[in-house]
C-alpha cells in the first residue's frame, strides 16, 4: 500500500524526478541523429500541452538504442518527431550531419523518401499498401528514387531472405499474410533504401511470443551490419537483449540513459526502478513489495 | 497424458478434502470437473480437480483453448449456452452447486463466489458514472440504504487504491484508464464481501507496472480479507508471482498440478517445461539470466526442453 513516507534507504535522494531533463551526458561529434533539447507541445491555446521537455538523445552508426516508456509517456512523440511527422517547438535534430530542426514538409519528405531514415511501426498493416503485392511494396522505395526494376527486384529478394522470408510471399499481398510475416516484410521495406536509422515502434508488441522471438532475432542480426536502430517499446524484456543501451522516457522528458547492462543492473531512476520491479519473474525472488510501493509513492507524489 | 498417475497421486496430496474441524474451511471445490460441448458433442475439460481455503491461492495457467476459462465459467454457474458440465462436481462453502436454479446461482454470485475479466470495460455500462454502479452492487447485493451504498462504494473504490475516490465516484468508464477499470471492477466484485474471488487474465492487457499494482492489490486483499483467489492466465510467469499452487492445463487436460515452487523447480511434462523455455527465450529475466552472476544458477527445465527441441 502507497505510504506518504518514503523510507530514506529505499530511494535516494538523488533519484527524485527533477523538471530539468536529463541530457545525453557526453556530447560526440557526427552520430546518426542528433537530438538536442528537443521541445515538442500539442493542442493550442489553453489546450496546449507539452508532450516532450528538453530530451537529448545521441544515436551513433551501427548503434541500437532502445528507448522504454509508458503509454502516453512521449515516447512515440520523440519518434515522429524525429520523422518530421510532428513539428518541434524547440530544440535542435541533426540527421546524419544534416540539421532538419526547420524543415519545410517538403523538405521532410524528400528525406525521407532519399531513405536515410526508415521507420517501422507496430502495425505492419498500416505501412504495407494492402493494394501492393509484397515486392511492389518491397521495391517501391527504390522506384521512388528512380531505381531500375530489375535492380530492385534482385534486392527485394535478398533482403526477403535477410528476414528469414521465402520468395514464394513475392506475389501475395499483406492481406494473405500472418502479423509476424508482415512485420518482417516492413523490416525488409526499411531496410532497402540502405538507411543509416530505422525507428522501431513497437515492432514485436502485437505479435505472439514465437514471432517476437524471431523479429528480436532479426534484429539482433541487423545490429553486426551497421544500420543503426531505434527500438522503441514499453516492453523492457524486448529491448533488453537487442539494445546498447537503453534511453527512459518518463512523462515527456529524457530521465535515464546508459548501456543496457548499466541501467538494468543499476536502475537509476525511481520509473526505471519500478518498471524493472514489476517485471514478472519465474526462478529469480519477485522483488520487493515495500520498495515497489514506496517507489509508486514517489512517482505519484 | 503420461504423467496422469504421477498426478493425480500428488492432486491427492494436495487437494485431498479435509474433514470437519481438521483443517481450514475449504471454500472452493473442484472435483474431477468435465464440462462438454453440446454442439460438438465433444468433451472440453476432461476432470479437473483444485480445492481453494481462505487465503490461499490457485493458479490455472494455458493457452487458449486449454479449458481454464470454461472451469471458471463452471464455478460461477455463467456456462455459454451449449457447454455442459458433464461430470465431477463444484462446491461452494459446503455447498453442492449442482442443483442451484439461477435464482440461487444470482443469490451466490457476487456474495459468495465472484470474479473479474480481461477487459474491465465490457462489464461497465459507459452512460453510468462508475460509482453508482459499484453502489448499486452494495444495495442489491447486501440491503443497504442508496446514502449508504454511496459511502460504502466510496470505501470500496479506496480500498483497491484509486487516488482519488470521490473524483473517481463521479467519472465515465472513458475517463478512466484500463488499470483504474480494473480497480473499479475488483472493487465491485468485493463488494459484497465475497468467499471467492476469480481472476480470468485480469492483468493479461495492462502494462506490466499497472499489472504488477492489480497482482499486489490482490495479494492485500487475500491478505486483510482472507479472501481465496483463483488467478488464471496464459503467463505462467503472472501465474507464479501470487499463487501457492499451479495448474497447468492443456487441451482440456490438467498435464501438472502441485506446489508453485515445485513446478517451477522441476517440471514434469513437457508442455510446463515448454512454458517455462519460452520464458526463458526472451525477456528481463532471460537478459539478467545471462548477464548478472546471481542470476545464474543451475536449472534443468532448460537444458531438457534445448534437448527436446
Amino acid at each position: 500500500m502507497p505510504t506518504d513516507a518514503v523510507p530514506a534507504d529505499v530511494v535516494p535522494a538523488d533519484v527524485v524526478p527533477t523538471d530539468a531533463g536529463l541530457t545525453d551526458a557526453v556530447s560526440r561529434p557526427g552520430g546518426v541523429l542528433q537530438v538536442r533539447d528537443l521541445d515538442v507541445h500539442y493542442g493550442l491555446g489553453r489546450r496546449r500541452r507539452q508532450a516532450l521537455h528538453g530530451v537529448s538523445l545521441q544515436v551513433e552508426p551501427g548503434e541500437t538504442v532502445g528507448v522504454i516508456g509508458e503509454t502516453g509517456s512521449g515516447k512515440s512523440t520523440f519518434a515522429r518527431t524525429v520523422l518530421g511527422l510532428v513539428p518541434s517547438s524547440g530544440g535542435r535534430i541533426v540527421i546524419a550531419g544534416e540539421d532538419v530542426t526547420r524543415y519545410s514538409h517538403r523538405q521532410w519528405r524528400t528525406l525521407r523518401r532519399r531513405g536515410v531514415v526508415q521507420y517501422v511501426f507496430q502495425d505492419p498493416l498500416r505501412s504495407l499498401d494492402p493494394d501492393l503485392t509484397i515486392l511492389e511494396s518491397l521495391i517501391e522505395p527504390l522506384l521512388l528514387q528512380g531505381a531500375p526494376r530489375g535492380g530492385a527486384g534482385r534486392r527485394a529478394r535478398a533482403l526477403l531472405r535477410r528476414v528469414h522470408l521465402e520468395e514464394e510471399l513475392l506475389e501475395r499481398r499483406p492481406g494473405e499474410l500472418s502479423g509476424g510475416q508482415r512485420q518482417r516484410v516492413a523490416l525488409a521495406r526499411a531496410l532497402i533504401t540502405e538507411p543509416a536509422l530505422i525507428i522501431l515502434d513497437e515492432p514485436v508488441s502485437a505479435l505472439d511470443s514465437a514471432n517476437r522471438v524471431q523479429i528480436l532475432q532479426i534484429l539482433k542480426e541487423l545490429r553486426n551490419s551497421g544500420v543503426a536502430l531505434i527500438f522503441i517499446s514499453h516492453d523492457l524484456g524486448s529491448v533488453a537483449g537487442v539494445a546498447d543501451r537503453i534511453a527512459v522516457i518518463y512523462q515527456g522528458e529524457l530521465v535515464e540513459v546508459g548501456p543496457t547492462r548499466d541501467v538494468l543492473a543499476e536502475p537509476a531512476h525511481a520509473y526505471t526502478r519500478l518498471l524493472i520491479g514489476s517485471v514478472p519473474m519465474l526462478r529469480s525472488a519477485p522483488a520487493d513489495r515495500t520498495e515497489r510501493d514506496a517507489l509508486r509513492a514517489l512517482l505519484h507524489a | 497424458m503420461t504423467t496422469v498417475s504421477e498426478d493425480s497421486a500428488r492432486r491427492g496430496a494436495v487437494s485431498e478434502p479435509v474433514a470437519p474441524g481438521s483443517g481450514p474451511p475449504v471454500v472452493l471445490a473442484v472435483r474431477d470437473l468435465r464440462v462438454h460441448d453440446r454442439v460438438s458433442d465433444r468433451e472440453i475439460v476432461h476432470g479437473i480437480s483444485f480445492e481453494l481455503t481462505p487465503g490461499k491461492v490457485v493458479g490455472i495457467v494455458g493457452e487458449s483453448g486449454s479449458g481454464k476459462t470454461l472451469t471458471c465459467r463452471a464455478a460461477l454457474g455463467i456456462l455459454p449456452e451449449h457447454f455442459v458440465v458433464s461430470g465431477g462436481s463444484i462446491t461452494i462453502t459446503g455447498h453442492d452447486v449442482a442443483g442451484l436454479t439461477p435464482a440461487q446461482w444470482t443469490e451466490l454470485r457476487g456474495s459468495t463466489i465472484s470474479a473479474v475479466f480481461q477487459d474491465p470495460a465490457s462489464y461497465l455500462n459507459p452512460s453510468i458514472r462508475v460509482g453508482a454502479q459499484i453502489a448499486e452492487v452494495v444495495r442489491v447485493k447486501q440491503g443497504f440504504s442508496r446514502r449508504v451504498a454511496r459511502r460504502r462504494a466510496l470505501d470500496l473504490l479506496a480500498a483497491v487504491q484509486l487516488r482519488n475516490p470521490a473524483l473517481v465516484y463521479e467519472q465515465y468508464t472513458y475517463e478512466l484508464s484500463g488499470g483504474m477499470l480494473q480497480r473499479v471492477l475488483i472493487a465491485a466484485a468485493v463488494a459484497a464481501e465475497p468467499t471467492v474471488l476469480i481472476a480470468d487474465e485480469a492483468t493479461t492487457s495492462l502494462d506490466v507496472i499497472v499489472q504488477a499494482e492489480i497482482l499486489d492489490l490482490l495479494a492485500d486483499l487475500r491478505d486483510r480479507a482472507g479472501l481465496a483467489l483463483l488467478v488464471v492466465s496464459h503467463d505462467l510467469a503472472v501465474v507464479a508471482q501470487i499463487c501457492d499452487e499451479v495448474l497447468v492445463m492443456r487441451r482440456g487436460d490438467v498435464v501438472e498440478h502441485g506446489s508453485t515452487a515445485e513446478v517451477l523447480r522441476r517440471p514434469r511434462h513437457e508442455y510446463t517445461r515448454l512454458l517455462i523455455a519460452e520464458h526463458e527465450q526472451y525477456g528481463l529475466e532471460a537478459y539478467l539470466d545471462a548477464t548478472t552472476p546471481q542470476h545464474q544458477e543451475p536449472n534443468h527445465a532448460r537444458q531438457e526442453s534445448n534437448h527436446a527441441h
